[in-house]
């Protein structure tokens, strides 16, 4: 009697979760992967700001190389560019390392956007967006 | 020269080799093979689905927990070191999600049974019950037990887990594994009784 319960009870279909539910599992799985696929070693934003000062510091030292100003008063324009020579030229030794930090960070770019595409080409098989 | 081989080891067999298809499916998986991760959901998306909606007793609800489950054991199926079978501990997480996410507590812990408020079909079944009636029984008689005393007869009957694996997943002693399961099916028997009468004894 036994066995015959057991084969009972195995014949009682189980309820079944909707038909599209092993996708959307994957789904989510790809999503979350492709976020964390390959964290950058440096924070975007903190790149962001301290290139955002480089580049900046960069032109305005490139401007303040001209004999005559651009635009703007000659008075200011040269009160800036003695100012900029005696407090914000950086060192030399600076150009060097942020030289090398942008060799690295485009090294970190690329290794993470090769990991995101590889990720979201096996996340196409689930009827994911790319 | 011939071999014989009896019923036991060929299940105990069967067991092996589903251990060793699913071991295969992790190491592939932990070497970021993730697509396999979809035929473990296949797999056991049925049974985990009907654990959780046996506590949850709501269909989103249910899906919702069996969701989050399977993304839990992916997250952390490198540190799954095999110890207990991938279903086990998986649906062990299903179980504590679903758990987490009820608000009827009273549906798992306590004893819904109303067989007594089940008309008396007597008149209908002095027949011989045919496999459908039986499964058709069966299934009320399930429907009718705590929730947690439905999953242990589904786990061991239906999944053929083992008393020690049922308890891993619902965090109780073998013993009370036992005591619940022996429980459960007296209960079935009861409601079988008070449904069918003599027609029962088939069932059970």
């Amino acid at each position: 009697m036994e066995n015959q319960f057991k084969k009972d009870i195995k014949s009682i279909e189980l309820d079944q979760p909707s038909a599209e539910f092993t996708n959307l599992v994957m789904q989510k799985i790809y999503q979350d992967k492709t976020n964390l696929a390959y964290k950058p070693l440096i924070s975007r934003k903190l790149l962001f700001i301290v290139y955002g000062l480089y580049i900046s510091l960069f032109l305005i030292n490139i401007v303040f190389t001209l004999d005559t100003p651009p635009i703007g008063l000659p008075e200011i324009y040269f009160k800036g560019k003695a100012y900029f020579a005696n407090y914000l030229t950086p060192p030399v030794w600076m150009y060097f390392l942020l030289t090398i930090g942008s060799i690295l960070i485009l090294i970190d770019s690329i290794i993470y956007f090769i990991k995101q595409r590889g990720m979201k080409q096996h996340s196409a098989g689930f009827g994911i967006q790319s | 020269m011939h071999f014989v081989t009896n019923a036991s080891t060929i299940a105990s067999n069967k067991q092996m080799n589903k251990m060793h298809d699913d071991e295969n499916v992790l190491k592939r998986i932990k070497e970021g093979h993730i697509e396999d991760f979809a035929l473990l959901v296949n797999k056991y998306k049925g049974m985990a689905y009907s654990i959780a909606y046996r506590i949850t007793d709501n269909r989103e609800d249910a899906e919702e927990v069996i969701q989050d489950a399977f993304l839990k054991s992916f997250k952390a199926i490198k540190s799954f070191k095999g110890n207990s079978k991938f279903s086990t501990w998986l649906y062990r997480i299903v179980y504590t999600t679903s758990i987490s996410r009820t608000r009827n507590f009273n549906r798992i812990f306590s004893d819904l049974s109303n067989a007594g408020n089940i008309s008396n079909s007597n008149e209908e079944t002095s027949y011989i019950i045919e496999k459908e009636d039986r499964t058709k029984y069966l299934k009320l008689a399930l429907n009718n037990l705590k929730a947690e005393d439905a999953i242990v007869i589904s786990l061991f009957y239906y999944d053929e887990k083992s008393i020690e694996e049922i308890g891993e997943i619902i965090g109780n002693s073998n013993n009370n594994t036992k005591v619940k399961l022996f429980r459960a099916r007296k209960k079935i028997e009861e409601f079988l009784i008070k449904m069918l009468k003599k027609e029962a004894k088939e069932i059970i």
